[in-house]
């Protein structure tokens, strides 16, 4: 007890997983000894992790997933009403996610696919019940369902950022979105990139396993390798490049710039030969991978040109 | 901001379809609104000033005429030039094209006219409202002039130059006088004053390299025999006849137009003396032959003189037409930099962000359009005001089952086309164009942002024409192919989501080419019709 009153009071936080992988919350485990530092400032009151089944009024909420089911929708209303700062932990919080390319489609078509086409489903049937919640109409990030307060993408975010933003809410400074593109943290080095010439970077476009080298020093889009960078926001310290792999963009579309794919669209249209790209690369999978439920991308078996979050 | 808007009934022709009057008494939140019977009067033009100076306006919308009257038309021009004299910023008179676009194509529809002409003056006032006031720069003009091609007509221009008190060089790619003997024995006096005066260089087996700048004040780099040479001029006149070989060398660095023989066009896209799209480059056109000497001569003359009216200017004002970078999300990708087709784009090493260098960019939207951050935006027609306007055109009524039509005009040729349209309009009920379909008046086919189409897609709209110049023609040279390859890859990928991609129509147009825009739009409409039924 007389060691509790010389402490400062703990913030206290909820977290939950919405439509997610827990991948997030592995994050934040990946602390390890750093949990302990953090565990002094914080108390988990309400959390996967933890065994509470009442969400209590809280300072923090961390939430990790997008929105698909009416499930998710209540979780996150009531951590909304009972949170002081609400905090959108990863990309599928923040954007959408992978989670959010079921927008492509009709729920029924997702569920028909996922429960009875798959190739080893033997007599398979869409699971249904007073006890199952059913899935929303879209997927949709965080902060098209509620206010947020701060964001930390990433999928997952890395450790150390999950720790910052907690140290940052804890002292009253919640962490700034980051702002520029990957290639700011990126130390690969660009020679034709920066010469004012108008042709292509390299007159094919491979993946990465087709070649026989990947120059570790060089950029990407250089060596005729797609990669999401340009169109990607900071914030992983360009860890992918570092470990000799294209960006894939799983930390969203950049500040300013909410529509990736078509970003990704313009911007490698000047860089390397259509004709290529298209052959070679899925752009609505790369460009859209982790932010298709804030794009103006249309769906289209729903509704003929028009895509409407309901 | 203090917003004004003048409507013009142009003396019935426009009142008669779109109803002038009434659409004025909805815009009475604006801090003034009036109604002319036209826009040319000295009286009317006096009061617009007035109105302007009295309630300190920040903004003026015009609407009635084609944008381009204002902007190349002398009257339209000295109107603005009084306007902007009374502190209205350039970047905030507005044009909505309320004749040819609506009153004259439409003349059959008189309700959905004044539907169109209520989103147009929407669209306007959301401009007025997103343009960021574009700075100048001013420019000292030099009093020097490159003359291309040791032609005769280049020596005559050269010595009505020298006697009008220009410097002159002078440069040809081979290494001789190009003029026939008997001109050049005519021309004696002059060809020894030339190589004589020290007002006037030579160079022979020379070339341009590079050039930068605004009219009044390029800087060229010349390559010659005795290595490169920087020089300044004010102005740049080409006398290279019909020398297909070297246009082509040209033509990339000065931005010439041609046409399909080869030949040097000017901004009207006629071989005649006149104006290339950079105004201060100008080109004397040829006959070359002994009997129309005469007549050649009085094209020298006019060229000569377009191009000194225009530098004895002291003082020229640029405005800069790209916006400055966005430091807190440029991180130097270098995107723009291959984008750019006039080489305006750089990087600040040392701050790590890319620069622009206003003396070369054309501020085409080119590489706004590229950059994955968004960092850049184009200061005449910014992203928020296209997106805005996007939104506000969708909101025209299909009330008689045609399709909704969003056009992207650009302004050097659809915009133009468009006018052209209005004023060859079918006299026909139901022999124009839909009043459905919505112009939007553009910078350049590089301006065309993919998101624009996704978000025209997604306001509603069941196709999008992109009305941009011909290949070879576009006045940023690349613009129309780089939208073309940006529309190649939106295509392969609506097609993957079982989107039509023939929802998207390029229509490649010159300026003039008015009834085959009509008959393009029309049938585009027809195609959608059937595109929506399936």
């Amino acid at each position: 007890m007389k060691e509790e009153k010389q402490m400062p009071a703990k913030v206290s936080v909820a977290t939950t997983w919405l439509q997610g992988c827990a991948g997030c919350h592995m994050s934040l485990l990946d602390m390890h000894q750093h949990l302990i530092g953090i565990m002094d400032m914080i108390d988990i009151k309400y959390s996967p992790l933890v065994d509470i089944k009442e969400i209590p009024e809280v300072d923090v909420a961390l939430v990790e997933g997008a929105v698909a089911n009416e499930e998710n929708e209540r979780i996150l209303k009531i951590l909304r009403e009972k949170s002081k700062t609400l905090v959108a932990l990863g990309t599928c919080a923040c954007t959408g996610g992978i989670t959010g390319f079921r927008n492509l489609t009709t729920r029924e078509k997702a569920l028909t696919c996922g429960y009875i086409d798959t190739p080893t489903t033997v007599d398979g049937m869409v699971p249904s019940g007073p006890e199952l919640p059913k899935l929303n109409k879209d997927v949709l990030a965080l902060h098209q369902v509620v206010p947020v307060d701060c964001y930390v993408s990433g999928c997952p975010p890395l450790a150390t950022r999950i720790q910052d933003a907690i140290i940052g809410i804890v002292n009253g400074n919640p962490p700034e979105e980051k702002t520029h593109n990957l290639c700011e943290a990126c130390e690969r080095t660009k020679e034709k990139m920066l010469i004012a010439h108008r042709d292509f970077l390299i007159d094919e476009v491979v993946s990465v396993h087709e070649l026989d080298t990947i120059d570790p020093q060089k950029c990407f889009l250089e060596q005729g390798v797609c990669c999401m960078g340009p169109a990607t926001r900071e914030g992983c310290g360009a860890l992918c490049p570092k470990a000799n792999m294209p960006c894939r963009g799983c930390q969203g579309p950049p500040h300013g710039a909410p529509e990736q794919g078509a970003k990704l669209i313009n911007c490698l249209s000047s860089l390397l030969p259509a004709g290529g790209l298209m052959f070679h690369e899925d752009i609505e999978g790369m460009g859209y991978c982790f932010s298709m439920p804030v794009s103006l991308y249309p769906h289209t078996e729903k509704d003929k040109g028009a895509g409407s979050h309901e | 901001m203090r917003k004004g808007l003048f409507l013009t009934r142009h003396h019935g022709e426009i009142s008669n379809v779109v109803n002038v009057d009434g659409l004025a008494n909805e815009y009475s939140d604006l801090t003034v609104v009036r109604v002319y019977d036209h826009f040319f009067g000295k009286a009317e033009q006096r009061d617009m000033l007035k109105l302007v100076k009295e309630h300190q306006l920040d903004a003026v919308v015009l609407a009635g005429h084609s944008a381009n009257l204002f902007e190349t038309g002398k009257e339209g021009k000295s109107f603005v030039n009084a306007l902007k004299f009374q502190g209205v910023n350039q970047n905030r008179i507005v044009f909505t094209n309320l004749y040819e676009q609506v009153a004259l194509i439409h003349s059959d529809q008189p309700g959905n006219s004044t539907q169109k002409a209520r989103l147009l003056i929407n669209t306007a006032l959301a401009k007025a409202q997103y343009c960021h006031k574009v700075d100048t720069v001013a420019v000292h003009s030099k009093r020097a002039v490159l003359v291309l091609g040791t032609t005769w007509t280049g020596l005559a221009a050269a010595g009505e130059l020298l006697a009008k008190n220009y410097a002159v060089y002078m440069i040809d790619n081979q290494n001789s006088w190009r003029t026939g003997k008997q001109e050049k024995e005519s021309y004696t006096p002059l060809v020894e004053m030339l190589e004589a005066d020290n007002h006037a260089e030579l160079f022979f087996e020379s070339g341009i390299v590079d050039i930068s700048g605004w009219y009044g004040d390029y800087d060229v780099v010349l390559k010659t025999p005795q290595g490169n040479r920087e020089i300044s001029v004010g102005g740049i006149l080409l006398c290279v006849e019909n020398n297909i070989e070297w246009i082509v060398q040209l033509q990339p660095i000065l931005r010439l137009d041609t046409d399909k023989d080869g030949f040097l066009v000017n901004i009207d896209g006629k071989r005649s003396t006149g104006r290339t799209k950079d105004p201060g480059i100008l080109f004397v056109a040829s006959v070359n032959s002994d009997e129309q000497l005469a007549s050649d001569k009085a094209e020298v003359r006019k060229a000569v003189l377009s191009l000194t009216a225009l530098l004895d200017k002291s003082q020229i004002n640029h405005p800069v037409l790209v916006s400055e970078v966005d430091e807190s999300v440029c991180s130097a990708c270098g995107t723009c930099i291959k984008t750019c087709a006039f080489s305006a784009s750089g990087i600040d090493t040392k701050r790590k962000i890319s620069i622009i260098d206003p003396k070369r960019c054309k501020g085409c939207g080119n590489c706004v359009t590229s950059c994955p951050t968004s960092a850049r935006d184009l200061v005449t027609f910014p992203s928020r005001y296209v997106n805005r306007a996007i939104e506000i055109l969708s909101q025209g009524a299909s009330a008689n089952g045609e399709p909704k039509v969003l056009a992207f005009l650009c302004k050097n040729s659809g915009y133009l086309a468009a006018d052209a349209a209005g004023a060859y309009a079918n006299p026909l009920s139901g022999g124009n164009y839909s009043p459905n379909v919505m112009p939007l008046r553009i910078e350049c086919g590089g301006n065309i942002d993919t998101v624009y189409i996704l978000k025209a897609l997604k306001e509603g709209f069941d196709g999008i024409a992109f009305v941009v110049c011909k290949d070879n023609h576009c006045h940023n040279l690349v613009g129309n192919t780089d939208m073309e390859r940006r529309i190649g890859l939106l295509r392969a990928v609506l097609r993957s989501r079982r989107i039509d991609d023939n929802r998207m129509r390029i229509i490649h147009t010159y300026g003039n080419e008015g009834k085959r825009l009509n008959s393009e739009l029309k049938a585009f409409s027809e195609e959608l019709k059937q595109i929506n039924r399936q």
